[in-house]
């Protein structure tokens, strides 16, 4: 999910060789519904900030991950480890 | 030899900053730990610090070993301010765990209409990225 617009995720795509989904929230109602708005994140634009929500198969939020600091992002192995919890409690 | 310590522990340090971007910018995406916790960058800075104070403690009456200490810790408050004050963003909940994900209906890089509802029975993993690369 990002604001960027549907040509340029598709020139990511391209580029990185990325095969899934990546989803176009240009006017942000998708990022205000999930409480992710950065006001003025980005040369006075606002962006989403960074985060990670995984969903199960009954479209329950099951685990999240929203940084407080442009450098970090959860590990890898933090996702894993929170997908591997899905299974535990279906 | 104070000059060479003090000199020895001021590129140690410079290493240390600097080679944090280098792995930011050319190799941010497989060394992800690097970039979020720099561990290795602060051991550097942490053992160049020390090699200008033993420096100092050598050559006390020297200036040289002094101002490349104090350059040091400038450089180290430098580094410190980058990663744990200016890449600070605001703080946001996110949606509660536990609580439904809210519904979207978005266009992926093909052009075609994604929902919500089309992973019904799957897990999902929703990643929001800043954009604007």
């Amino acid at each position: 999910m990002v604001v960027d617009p549907v040509e340029t995720n598709a020139e990511l795509a391209r580029n990185a060789g990325l095969d899934f989904p990546i989803l176009s929230d240009a006017d942000l109602r998708t990022t205000d519904a999930y409480g992710l708005r950065h006001r003025d994140g980005h040369d006075g634009h606002d962006i989403a900030l960074s985060a990670s929500i995984l969903v199960d198969g009954n479209g329950i939020v099951r685990w999240t991950h929203v940084a407080r600091n442009l450098r970090v992002r959860p590990s890898p192995a933090d996702i894993l480890a929170a997908i591997d919890t899905l299974g535990a409690t279906p | 030899m104070p000059w060479g310590l003090a000199l020895g522990g001021l590129l140690l340090v410079v290493a240390g900053v600097v080679g944090y971007f280098a792995v930011v910018l050319l190799l941010a995406g497989r060394l992800a730990a690097v970039r979020s916790g720099a561990v290795p960058n602060w051991i550097l800075i942490a053992m160049g610090i020390g090699l200008t104070v033993l420096a100092v403690r050598r050559a006390p009456n020297r200036w040289v070993p002094k101002g490349l200490l104090g350059v040091n810790v400038v450089l180290a408050g430098f580094f410190a301010h980058l990663l744990y004050v200016a890449t600070t963003v605001p703080a946001a909940p996110g949606p509660a765990r536990g609580a439904l994900a809210p519904a979207f209906e978005l266009s992926d890089q093909k052009g075609q209409v994604v929902r919500l509802s089309d992973f019904r029975g799957t897990p999902l993993l929703l990643v929001f990225y800043r954009g604007h690369w």
